[in-house]
Parts: structure tokens; C-alpha cells; sequence
């Protein structure tokens, strides 16, 4: 991803939701994107897939995968990516199944429309299996997704999102709502599915610990703006840029002994970002230069920071 | 449950809704202020005349006994009482009337449910486009022009110039013709085929033209105002950018995840839309003089005999819980949440 | 005023345009065609004169030494076809406005005790109105109107009891979801009585969705009266009415004379039309959906 940007016409103005970011993931690395509401980063998911809704537009920017640039891809080419290539779950266990079709179908229609003519025992046996490596007990296959539990019914989802064996899957906080036992095992399957299908994750979260679980890389977000980005093991032991380091004192740890300390402050009103560096309203090491100039992306070994003082 | 336990036991429950109704339109025909009689009859009749009449039609009795013998007489006798003049039974008039409008309902809910569900359709695919406007604004005129109105512009400027028949079911030589069939339901559309008589089917059609293409097309705005209303809908919703997320054709997405889910309300409303529908059919089949039930109500009002309008309403409610018994079974069908 | 800019706002402005004029035209009416609308005598200066029936549109003709217009022809009784249009907007439109008013109180009142109340009664009163929701309402407005009578108030009665059931199930879905909200159960701690509830908390949030119905309720009582008319229940001839006026004209339509049953029927469009956009506007307005994030 190059110098996307990514902007909402919405009915109170324009609001910028990514600002010239880029980013690059590898084959077989998981990527961890954090960030708090409005950082930006379910847009980034959509933006990839161009499963933005109407009312936005790309203004700048490319998303190559695997040399090609999905922005500038025909309509037919595009459909072909999704679902084979590059695939999707969503936060919402509900809202990637169809509520009148059942489970065993979503698979047929999948595999159907992405060109792969299977028997119906074909498809059957296909989907138990997924279910079952998923974790969903094998007679689900049958049922309507309401019929599944919520933790179950993102499980299918991904087993779904990896039918067509996917070179990039993209979760989009998809353990945000479910509770914390199910987050866990959801986590533990992402990382069984890593080592066995070597599949590049995106993985979305505001959730620092699940992203040191699971990914190889963390990009932190804040504003729209790409804030850090390095290797998860160094960027938490040692953070560079202010916001990271505030949201890794935020996370509550069992059996620790430093108290919350929440980041003080609002997340800024993306109508009208402020002036320079959009975290200095909450930022402690916060200047006059912080407030005038918009920190550059440097690059300070193998990590990336955008702050005046990193 | 299953859809076969859901059938069963929808239809246990279909006796009480009906007793409900039938409690109902009692309560509408008889216990509201109003004497019936003077005010169909006319007020200069004589008032032993009226009270003979009202002694007919069991109006002198308590409120309590009427109730009992409607319903018995209803339920049991299938007796509707007789008309005022001609002393004939109204459930025989009715039965005999019931096959055309039946005819009727059926073909102008194929007409208004084909335009409903391209409207539907087209609205989907095309959802950002140009085409739901020009829906609204088409179901908004549809919706405003009287049916009798609509009927009596087609029979003017669509009738005369192509040359359809405007009144009838039939031409007067096959009206005769079809009482002597060997097959005699009622439903010139199966007597007519099983017969082997296709100039009669082709007579019978040609007058069926009109007036099931004006009470469709009236009901085509409010079944395509809901269909696109639905279909907006759930082309809105997460599962459809989803699907679309797994590299689905547009038009699968539209079928499967617009078109689908929107079945819901969209069954819903067409269920109260055919109830709608035999309402409109009194005014249609009065234009076009469709000898049905509708044209039988008019006729009561006309000749101020009340028997034959009560009769007609308590029929109305009859039909009504046949059509909610059977949507009831269709949704059930087409939204699995129902009925597991 | 900003020009519209959805498809909505063209609706209200369009609708309120339209509903407006009717409503104007109609109370103005005998001003601007002090026509013939009732019989086929037309005073002039004192002296009754008979006027020809079936006269075409724009037809002028001399009557007692002056030239009189019949912009829209007569009918086939002589009387003037404008005029009874307008004179028939005063009376359709008293009866919509009645029906909405009495159908609207009725079914808001009984929407509001309904929900508040619960239990048996609701039960008993939610299963009446869904048999009555249930009957079409043309259907209904017949028992009732041969039941009724004719006249206005009648007429009015025989439509309300048709719409009823639509706001009743409006306003008390809204009584049982608000009723769980933490607002109410608020006022309740703070010592209000269920009365003041109602009506402080619930009922205004009830607004919206009325004041988009009403429009709505008020473009199905004409068609309704309309209906009702052309049976013949409800009015008492000669007073002038739409509906009837077509059913009149019917017959005489394919003989040739089409003004009869025309202009009544493009009057019951474009004001049903206009009620229905005012409806459709506001709905828009009042209740706007998810667009944006």
C-alpha cells in the first residue's frame, strides 16, 4: 500500500480517514494494525478490497498485491481477487453470513461462482472439514447461522474466508465482539492456520495484547496516520513514538503492578484534524515544532516512526 | 421445529383466528349503532314491512341469541340468509359468484407481483443509479389513480382501439355454452381446458385482459413500493458487502442476499396487499361488470339488501384468514428463523 | 428557501404545493366559478335560467343576453362541471379530514393505553385490531357505511374505523419499546405518574412517525370516499362529489361525452398525488435513514 488516502463525504462534511499511508506485508507474516476508534484501520481492510461504501472515495494512493494494483482492476478481474485471492472476515459475527441460507450453501455458492464445478457430496465433505479444522462440530453444516453460536459463527466465517486458500486473509476485529474465552481460541486458530496454510494475515484489533499473540509485524495507527510500525516483539518491549508507548501502559495486565493510565484526552475530530502532528493535543513530549509541522515517516533502524522526538 | 410441525400447527390455530374474525365482523354488521334495515331499505316504508324484514333477518332478537345463530348458521348450516326479493339463499348467490373474483385475484397478484419483483430487482442491481427514483415516483401515481378510474381508461382508450371485450367474463353465446360443459367448476379458465373448448379459454382470456391488468397494475404500486423498500434494504446490509467481499457476481448478490432476505417483509405486505385486493376487486369487477362477488356486493347496494352485503363481508373475512393461513406458511418457508 | 436536493424534498415541496392549492381552490371555490354545481338552474340577474346539458369543454354560450364559459362542459344535468369539482373538493376533503382526525385520536389513544397498560386488556384490544387490520378497508368502510347512513359525519365514521389499526400499532410499538428505556424508568423513580409518562415521555417521541401517516391516511380517505361514492353509499345526491360524479360519467363516457367522468377523476389524483408526496417528504425528513458511517 502506497500513499493511500482515503476520504468520507459525509452529510456534517469531508472527513479524511487515512492520509497518505503505506504500508507493505509479506507472504506468510501477519500484520497486526492497532488502533483506537476512528484511527483509520477498518478502513484500511475495506479500502484493500474496495468494499468501501458509496459515500467514499480513494483520492490517492496504490494497493499492489502480488504486482498488480487492485484500485486500477476491472470490475471482473477485482471479483475474482476476493474471496480466492485476498479474503474478508468482519467484527460482526452475524453480518458476513446470510441469515436465510444455510451454512453447507454458502460454501456451494462460494465455490460456484469462483468457477469450481463440485458435487453436492463434494461440497458437503469440503465444508464438514473446514468446519471441523475451524473447530465447529461437523453437523453444522447443515444449519442456518442462527443457529450456530456467535463464537461459531466466526469461526465459519473464516473457514469460509479460507475455502479458496487465500494468499492474504484480512480480519477485521473480528474477536471485538465476543467474549474474552472465545477471543483466546480464536487467536489460538489464527496461529494454527498461519503454520499450517502459511497464509499473510491482516489482522485488525485495538487490542495490543492479541496483536503480541499473534503477529509478526504491528503498524500502529492514530488519526489516519501511520504512527509506528516495526517488529511486534521490539515495537512492544521498546516503543518509540509516544502513542504507542501510552497505549501499551493502557493495557491492563494480570498480576501487574503499574495502575491504568489511560491516554488523556479525545480522539481528535477527523472533520478537522489538528494542525501538525495529530496526537500533540495529548502527547506529554508535545512542542511548539509538534504543533506546526506534520512529522515525517523516518526510519530508525528497522522500524518506522513519525514523530518529531522518536 | 421444522416446516411440516410449523403447518400443523399453524393450521390448529386457524379455527380460532377464524372465530375471532367472524366474532368481528358481527360486531361490525350488527352491534354498532345503526338500524340496517331503514337505511338500506329506505324511509318510507311502512314499519310493519321493516319489522317483518328485521324479523327475517333475526334483528329483533337479544344481541346474544343473533351471535349464537350467526355463527351457527354460519359455521354449521352454512347458511347466510336470503336475499329480500327473490328469496334466494345469499351463500348459494355467493358461491356461485366466488369462482370469478377468485379468477380475478389470482391472475391481477400474477401481474402486480411480476412488475413488483422487476421493479425489485432492477432497484437492486441498479441501486445507485437512476431507476429507484423512477420507481418511487411510479408507485406514487399508481397508487393515486382511483382503480375504477384506471379501468375505465383502459376500456376507453385500450379496448376500443385494439378491440378486447370490456364486460363480462365471456361473450354472451359462450356464457350460455359454458353452463352446458361437461366439466363445471365455476372456473371457466379449468372448465374450459379440461373440456377441450380453447375458443372459449380464448374468449374467457381476452375479457380477463382488462380488468385483471387495471386491479394489477393498481396493486403493482404498492407491491413495487414495498419491494423496493425491502430491497433497498437488505442491499444495505453487512452480508451483502460480505458477499461481495467472496467475489460473488453482482447479480448473485442481488438475487441471494437482496432479493432473498427482502422475501420477508415483502410476503408480509403481499398478504395484506391481497386482502386490499378483494376490496379493489368490488370497484373492478363493477366497472367491467365481472360477474363476481364484488359485482354482487354493488348489486346488493344498489337493490338496499342488506343480506347480500353481510353475506359478502363474512365471506371477506373467510377468504382473508385462508390467505393469512397461507402466508403464514410461505414465511415460514422462506425465513428459517420461524421455525427453528 | 434553498432549492431540494434529494429526491424527498422534491416530494415535500412538490406535495405541499399541490395540497395547498387543493385545499385553497376548494375553499375558494365559489369565487372563482360561481357555476351551477347542484342543479342545472343558473341565476342570473334574478332570473332562472336553464342551462344546457353535456355541453363540451370551453364551450360559451349565451344565456340571458350574456356570454357564459363552461370551462370543463357540463354534466348531463346542465350543471357546471368546474364548479361541482370544486364544490366536490370541499366535501371529499371535509371527509378525509374527519377521517384522519377521528381514525388518528382513536387509534393514538388506544395505541397509548394499549401499551402502557398491557396484559389482558392489551391482549383483547391488539387481537381486534389485528382482525381489523387484518379486513380490507374498502370491505369495512362498505358494512360500516350501509350501516351508517349517508352524510358526511357517516361517511367519515365508516372510513376512520379502517385506519385505526395503523396507528394503533405504530403508537404502541413505540410505547413497548420506549417503555423499556432507561428515560422512563428514570421519570418513574423520580416519583411521575404512569399518566405523566405517557404523555411527557412517550407520546412526543411518537411524532415523527405520526406526522409522516397522517398525509398518508388522509390520501387513502379520498380514495376511499372516492370508492365509497362511486357504490352510491354515503351521499346524498345532489351534493356534489368526485366519486360519484365518475360513476355518472361512466355511462356516459363511451358515448362520447368523456368530461363528465375525466375531470373528476384527474381531481382525485392530483390530490391524492399531493398528500401522498407530502407523506413521502416528510417520512424522508423525519425519519432518515443510514446513510453515512
Amino acid at each position: 500500500m502506497r500513499e493511500l488516502r482515503v476520504s468520507y463525504n459525509t452529510r456534517r462534511g469531508r472527513v479524511e480517514a487515512l492520509s497518505d499511508v503505506s504500508l507493505a506485508l509479506n507472504e506468510a507474516e501477519v500484520l497486526g494494525v492497532v488502533g483506537e476508534s476512528g484511527s483509520g484501520k477498518s478502513t484500511l481492510g475495506l479500502a484493500i478490497m474496495r468494499l468501501l461504501p458509496r459515500y467514499a472515495k480513494v483520492e490517492r494512493g496504490e494497493v499492489i498485491f502480488n504486482g498488480k494494483d487492485i484500485l486500477k482492476m476491472d470490475e471482473e478481474s477485482l471479483r475474482q481477487l476476493r474471496g480466492r485471492e485476498i479474503a474478508i472476515v468482519f467484527q460482526d459475527p452475524y453480518s458476513s453470513l446470510n441469515p436465510v441460507t444455510r451454512i453447507i450453501d454458502h460454501f456451494a455458492e462460494l465455490f460456484r461462482e469462483h468457477g469450481y464445478n463440485y458435487s453436492r457430496e463434494e461440497v458437503l465433505r469440503t465444508a464438514a472439514e473446514l468446519l471441523e479444522k475451524m473447530g465447529v462440530p461437523r453437523e453444522k453444516v447443515l444449519d442456518y447461522p442462527h443457529q450456530l453460536s456467535g463464537g461459531q459463527r466466526q469461526r465459519a466465517a473464516i473457514a469460509l474466508a479460507l475455502a479458496l486458500n487465500p494468499r492474504l486473509l484480512i480480519a477485521d476485529e473480528i474477536t471485538t465482539a465476543l467474549d474474552a474465552l472465545v477471543e483466546a481460541q480464536i487467536v489460538d486458530l489464527l496461529r494454527e492456520v498461519k503454520k499450517e496454510y502459511k497464509t499473510s494475515m491482516l489482522f485488525i484489533t485495538h487490542n495490543m495484547g492479541l496483536v503480541a499473540q499473534l503477529a509478526d509485524r504491528v503498524a500502529v495507527m492514530y488519526a489516519g496516520k501511520l504512527v509506528e510500525a516495526g517488529e511486534t516483539g521490539q515495537v512492544i518491549r521498546n516503543p518509540r513514538h509516544p502513542y504507542t508507548k501510552a497505549l501499551l501502559t493502557a493495557v491492563p495486565r494480570i498480576g501487574g503492578s503499574r495502575s491504568l493510565q489511560p491516554i488523556p484526552g479525545e480522539p481528535p475530530d477527523m472533520r478537522n484534524p489538528p494542525p501538525g502532528c495529530r496526537f500533540h493535543p495529548r502527547c506529554p513530549l508535545a512542542s511548539e515544532v509538534c504543533k506546526r509541522e506534520t512529522p515525517a515517516l523516518r526510519s530508525i533502524g528497522d522500524r518506522l516512526v513519525a514523530c518529531h522526538y522518536a | 421445529m421444522g416446516l411440516k410441525e410449523y403447518v400443523i400447527s399453524r393450521l390448529l390455530l386457524t379455527p380460532a383466528m377464524l372465530l375471532i374474525l367472524l366474532t368481528f365482523v358481527f360486531i361490525l354488521l350488527r352491534v354498532l349503532p345503526g338500524d340496517p334495515i331503514t337505511m338500506l331499505e329506505g324511509k318510507n316504508i311502512p314499519e310493519d314491512v321493516l319489522a317483518r324484514r328485521r324479523a327475517e333477518l333475526g334483528l329483533d332478537k337479544p344481541i346474544y341469541q343473533q351471535y349464537f345463530n350467526y355463527l351457527y348458521s354460519l359455521l354449521v348450516k352454512l347458511d347466510l340468509g336470503q336475499t329480500a326479493l327473490e328469496k334466494i339463499p345469499v351463500s348459494y348467490l355467493i358461491l356461485t359468484r366466488l369462482p370469478a373474483t377468485i379468477e380475478l385475484t389470482i391472475s391481477s397478484t400474477i401481474i402486480a407481483g411480476a412488475i413488483g419483483i422487476i421493479v425489485g430487482l432492477l432497484s437492486a442491481r441498479y441501486q445507485y443509479g437512476k431507476f429507484p427514483y423512477f420507481a418511487r415516483v411510479y408507485s406514487s401515481i399508481v397508487y393515486s389513480i382511483p382503480v375504477f378510474y384506471l379501468g375505465l381508461m383502459l376500456q376507453a382508450y385500450v379496448a376500443k382501439p385494439v378491440g378486447l371485450p370490456t364486460t363480462g367474463r365471456l361473450s354472451p353465446i359462450n356464457m350460455v355454452l359454458a353452463d352446458t360443459l361437461p366439466v363445471r367448476t365455476g372456473f371457466v379458465f379449468i372448465d374450459s381446458i379440461l373440456s377441450g373448448r380453447p375458443d372459449i379459454l380464448l374468449d374467457y382470456l381476452l375479457h380477463m385482459s382488462l380488468p385483471s391488468l387495471t386491479l394489477g397494475i393498481y396493486l403493482s404500486g404498492v407491491f413495487s413500493r414495498v419491494t423496493y423498500l425491502s430491497v433497498e434494504d437488505s442491499m444495505s446490509q453487512d452480508y451483502t458487502q460480505a458477499a461481495r467481499g467472496r467475489g460473488l457476481k453482482e447479480w448473485t448478490v442481488v438475487k441471494n442476499y437482496g432479493l432473498r432476505n427482502a422475501l420477508i417483509p415483502i410476503l408480509t405486505m403481499a398478504g395484506l396487499q391481497v386482502a386490499a385486493l378483494l376490496g379493489g376487486a368490488v370497484l373492478t369487477e363493477t366497472t367491467f361488470n365481472w360477474e363476481g362477488v364484488g359485482l354482487l356486493v354493488y348489486e346488493g347496494i344498489l337493490k338496499r339488501d342488506y343480506a347480500i352485503v353481510q353475506g359478502a363481508v363474512t365471506i371477506y373475512a373467510v377468504l382473508v384468514t385462508l390467505v393469512s393461513l397461507v402466508v403464514d406458511i410461505l414465511y415460514a418457508y422462506v425465513d428459517p428463523r420461524v421455525r427453528y | 428557501m434553498r432549492k431540494p436536493r434529494t429526491f424527498g424534498e422534491w416530494c415535500l415541496l412538490l406535495g405541499s404545493i399541490l395540497t395547498a392549492a387543493t385545499v385553497l381552490l376548494s375553499l375558494i371555490g365559489d369565487i372563482v366559478a360561481p357555476g351551477n354545481a347542484t342543479s342545472s338552474i343558473l341565476i342570473i340577474d334574478g332570473s332562472r335560467v336553464e342551462v344546457p346539458p353535456l355541453l363540451p369543454p370551453l364551450s360559451s354560450i349565451q344565456l340571458a343576453g350574456k356570454t357564459y364559459t363552461f370551462h370543463l362542459g357540463t354534466d348531463q344535468l346542465g350543471r357546471d362541471i368546474l364548479s361541482r369539482l370544486l364544490a366536490g373538493a370541499r366535501f371529499v376533503l371535509a371527509v378525509a379530514f374527519l377521517s384522519t382526525a377521528i381514525s388518528s385520536l382513536a387509534g393514538i389513544l388506544l395505541g397509548l393505553l394499549s401499551g402502557y397498560a398491557g396484559g389482558m386488556f392489551d391482549r383483547v384490544v391488539s387481537l381486534v385490531m389485528d382482525s381489523l387490520y387484518s379486513l380490507p378497508g374498502l370491505i369495512v368502510a362498505i358494512a360500516l357505511a350501509a350501516l351508517l347512513g349517508t352524510g358526511l359525519v357517516n361517511m367519515s365514521l365508516a372510513i376512520a374505523v379502517a385506519y385505526i389499526p395503523s396507528y394503533f400499532r405504530m403508537v404502541r410499538g413505540q410505547v413497548l419499546s420506549l417503555k423499556a428505556m432507561p428515560f422512563v424508568e428514570a421519570a418513574k423513580i423520580a416519583g411521575a405518574g404512569s399518566l405523566s409518562i405517557t404523555l411527557r415521555q412517550i407520546l412526543p417521541n411518537t411524532f415523527p412517525s405520526i406526522a409522516s401517516l397522517l398525509p398518508i391516511t388522509f390520501a387513502d380517505a379520498i380514495i376511499t370516499e372516492a370508492g365509497l361514492s362511486f357504490l352510491g353509499l354515503g351521499i346524498e345526491p345532489p351534493t356534489p362529489d368526485w366519486g360519484f360524479d365518475l360513476n355518472k360519467g361512466r355511462q356516459f363516457f363511451l358515448a362520447g361525452y368523456w368530461w363528465i367522468g375525466v375531470f373528476p377523476g384527474l381531481a382525485i389524483i392530483v390530490t391524492v398525488l399531493g398528500f401522498l408526496l407530502l407523506g413521502e417528504g416528510l417520512n424522508e425528513i423525519l425519519n432518515p435513514k443510514k446513510w453515512e458511517a
